[in-house]
C-alpha cells in the first residue's frame, strides 16, 4: 500500500520546511543555557521538583516539566518507520504536528497516526475515532517458511533481496471505531468532575497556589533586574554570581511548596472520589462498532479485513449513579458521590462487567511463485466469524479475588483448528499474599473449568473430567482484565 | 525556518488584555490558573471559566505577571493553556502555549511568565 504520491510529495515539502536545529534546553547548568530567566526558570521546573515534600505522583510524571523541553525530547526521539531518521515517516509525523490534524505514538512495534477526536464527534449519533498503525513490513509468516525450505543459501538470499525493498509504508492498517453510548456520558462527567474539582482546588489549595505564583514571579523579577544590573541579556552572564545562585535556590524550594500545595490536592481528590470517575465511563453501558482493513506489500502478506461490534458495561457507571440518586433522592453530583461509591457494586473493589462481542474477518486470496527456484504458495482467501461472551464479578472488598467467564465460539473456512469451535472457561481467581507468592513465584491462584464442544479444542488440563471438561489450576502474574 | 520551539512573550507596552484559555482531549480533567502579579491586580481563573474560554484580564503595562497553571486528571488525557496578549485594538500582541498530558489521578502545575 501507499499514500498517493502528490500527498507524499506535499508532506515531504512540509517536513524540509520544519527542519531545523533545537534550542539547547538543559538548565542543570545555568552557564549552559543561552536563553533568557523566563526560559530559564521554566526549564529549572521541567526538571521535577527534589525533596522530600513532593507527591510521589509528581516526582514519577516530573510534575512541574515544560513544554519546551518535553517538546523537544519528543520530537527528537519521535520514531521512524526503519529506524532511521528522515525517512517518509517522519515527514508524516511533522505534518501532523505542523497541522494539528491529530497526534503520532509508539504502540509495540507499531507508529500510530490518531486523527484528531473532535473531527469525528456526531454528537447524539456517538463519536469516531480514525488511526493508521503503521508496521515495520516483514515478510509473510507462510511465504517466510517456504523460503527456508529452498536449499543452501537460495532462501535466505531471496528472503533478503525481498525485505530490503520494503519501504515504510508497505504493511499500514487503518482502525475506524463509532461508539455509541459511552461518549453521551460525556457532559455529565465532565460536570461531575469539575464540581469535585472546584471543592478541593478551592479549600487550602487556591490561596497556596496563588501565593506559590507570587512568590515565583518575585523570583524572576529580581533574577531580571540582576541581569540588567549587569548589563547582561543571558542567564549565562550572570550564571556564576553568588546572587543568582541563591535566587535559583529560592526558586527551587518554591517549587517544592508547590510539590505540597499538589498533594493536599490530590488528597482532596481522593476523598471525594475524583478518579472514580473514568472507571464510571469506562462501565456506561457502550456499543462499538471496529472496522479494520490491512494492508500489505505483496509479499509482506495478504490483505485482512475485519469487523466487530461490541456491548460492554460495568456494575460502576453514571447511569446507575444517576438511578441510585433518583430512587434514594440523592444528589446526583458531587455532594452525594462519595456515598455512592460505598454501595455494592459501585465501590472499587467490588464491581462486576459484561462484554458481548461478534467478529468478523476475511483475509484476501494469497499467491506467490518463483519458477527459477520451483517455489510456489497458493493460499485462499479465508473467513472466521466469532461470537464471545465474557462476565466477571470481584468477591472481596480487598481486590482479592474475582470470578470470570469466558465463553468463545468461532468457525473458520479452511481452518481445521477453529471449524465451528466452541470452549468456555470460568476462573477464579486470588491474590496472594506478598509472602505466598514469593514462596509459589507468581502473585495469582488461578483455578478454571474448561469446556469445550470437542476433546480436541478442550487443550491440556491439570485434571481431566471427561473428554470435553477439565480442570486447571495455575499460579501467574498475569494481570486480570478485571484488575 | 526553524522550528520553534520556544515562545517568548513579548513586553506588554500599552493596555492590552490576557485571555487564556484550556483545550482538553480526554479525560475529563480540570484546572485552575492562578495569576500573580507585581502590581495588585492578581486574578484567579477557575476550570469552567477557562474552558471553552477565554478567560480574561486587563494587563497594566507596569507590571509583570506570572500564571501558575495546576491541572488534575480524572481520567488519561491532555491538556493545553493558551496564554494570548491583545491590544486594545484586538491585535494579539503575543502568544504563548503550553500542553500537558497525564493518567487518571495524576495532578501537575505549569508556570508562564508575562512578558
Amino acid at each position: 500500500m501507499n499514500f498517493p504520491r502528490a500527498i507524499v510529495s506535499i508532506l515531504g515539502f512540509v517536513a524540509l520546511a520544519l527542519e531545523g536545529p533545537l534550542p539547547a534546553q538543559s538548565s542543570g547548568d545555568p552557564c549552559s543555557f543561552d536563553g533568557g530567566v523566563a526560559e530559564y526558570l521554566e526549564a529549572l521546573g521541567d526538571q521535577g521538583v527534589a525533596g522530600e515534600d513532593v507527591t510521589p505522583e509528581s516526582l514519577r510524571k516530573g510534575a512541574l516539566r515544560g513544554f519546551t523541553a518535553a517538546t523537544a525530547a519528543e520530537v527528537h526521539n519521535r520514531p521512524s518507520g526503519d529506524g532511521v531518521g528522515g525517512g517518509i515517516l517522519d515527514s508524516y509525523q511533522k505534518f501532523f504536528l505542523a497541522l494539528q490534524v491529530g497526534t503520532v505514538s509508539e504502540e509495540g512495534d507499531a507508529l500510530v497516526f490518531n486523527l484528531r477526536p473532535d473531527l469525528l464527534d456526531f454528537a447524539e449519533m456517538g463519536e469516531g475515532s480514525l488511526r493508521a498503525l503503521v508496521r515495520k513490513p516483514q515478510l509473510f509468516g507462510p511465504l517466510s517458511e517456504a523460503f527456508d525450505a529452498l536449499p543452501e543459501n537460495t532462501g535466505s538470499d531471496r528472503k533478503g533481496e525481498i525485505e530490503s525493498e520494503f519501504t515504510d509504508t508497505d504493511d499500514v492498517e487503518y482502525q475506524f471505531r463509532w461508539q455509541f453510548g459511552g461518549g453521551a456520558s460525556n457532559s455529565i462527567s465532565e460536570q461531575l468532575a469539575q464540581e469535585i474539582f472546584e471543592a478541593s482546588y478551592s479549600t487550602d489549595v487556591q490561596p497556596a497556589q496563588a501565593e506559590a505564583a507570587r512568590k515565583l514571579l518575585d523570583v524572576k523579577v529580581r533574577m531580571d533586574a540582576l541581569l540588567r544590573g549587569g548589563g547582561a541579556r543571558a542567564v549565562s552572564a550572570v550564571c556564576k554570581s553568588s546572587e543568582f545562585l541563591n535566587l535559583r535556590d529560592e526558586y527551587t524550594s518554591i517549587l517544592t511548596e508547590i510539590g505540597k500545595n499538589m498533594r493536599a490536592l490530590k488528597a482532596n481528590l481522593d476523598k471525594l472520589g475524583y478518579e472514580n470517575i473514568g472507571d464510571l465511563i469506562e462501565g456506561q453501558p457502550t456499543f462499538a462498532l471496529d472496522l479494520t482493513r490491512r494492508e500489505r506489500a505483496r509479499e509482506a502478506g495478504p490483505a485482512v479485513t475485519s469487523a466487530r461490534l461490541l456491548f460492554q458495561m460495568g456494575s460502576r457507571s453514571l447511569s446507575s449513579f444517576k438511578r441510585w440518586a433518583k430512587r434514594n433522592g440523592k444528589d446526583f453530583g458531587a455532594k452525594d458521590f462519595g456515598e455512592y461509591l460505598t454501595r455494592p457494586g459501585a465501590s472499587p473493589d467490588s464491581r462486576s462487567y459484561l462484554t458481548l462481542s461478534a467478529d468478523y474477518s476475511e483475509t484476501e486470496r494469497f499467491s506467490f511463485a518463483l519458477a527459477e527456484d520451483g517455489l510456489s504458495l497458493d493460499l485462499p482467501k479465508s473467513k472466521v466469524i466469532s461470537a464471545s461472551l465474557a462476565v466477571g464479578h470481584k468477591l472481596s472488598k480487598e481486590r482479592r479475588s474475582h470470578i470470570d467467564l469466558d465463553a468463545r465460539y468461532e468457525n473458520a473456512t479452511g481452518d481445521p483448528n477453529r471449524n465451528n469451535r466452541f470452549v468456555s472457561t470460568l476462573s477464579w481467581t486470588q491474590k496472594l499474599s506478598d509472602q505466598l507468592a514469593t514462596m509459589a513465584g507468581g502473585s495469582n491462584l488461578v483455578v478454571s473449568v474448561v469446556y469445550a464442544n470437542r476433546p480436541e479444542y478442550r487443550g491440556d488440563v491439570d485434571k481431566e473430567l471427561s473428554l470435553r471438561a477439565g480442570l486447571k489450576w495455575s499460579v501467574d502474574t498475569d494481570k486480570k482484565s478485571s484488575e | 525556518m526553524p522550528l520553534k520551539l520556544i515562545h517568548k512573550m513579548k513586553l506588554v507596552t500599552e493596555a492590552a488584555t490576557l485571555e487564556v484559555t484550556v483545550a482538553k482531549e480526554g479525560g475529563p480533567l480540570n484546572s485552575a490558573v492562578e495569576v500573580a502579579s507585581t502590581g495588585s491586580d492578581d486574578a484567579s481563573f477557575k476550570d469552567a471559566a477557562l474552558t471553552p474560554g477565554p478567560a480574561t484580564k486587563a494587563l497594566d503595562s507596569k507590571n509583570s505577571y506570572g500564571l501558575l497553571w495546576t491541572i488534575a486528571f480524572a481520567r488519561k488525557g491532555a491538556a493545553t493553556l493558551t496564554a494570548k496578549v491583545t491590544t486594545a485594538s484586538g491585535q494579539t500582541q503575543s502568544v504563548k502555549t503550553r500542553k500537558v498530558s497525564g493518567a487518571a489521578g495524576d495532578v501537575v502545575s505549569r508556570m508562564i511568565f508575562i512578558p
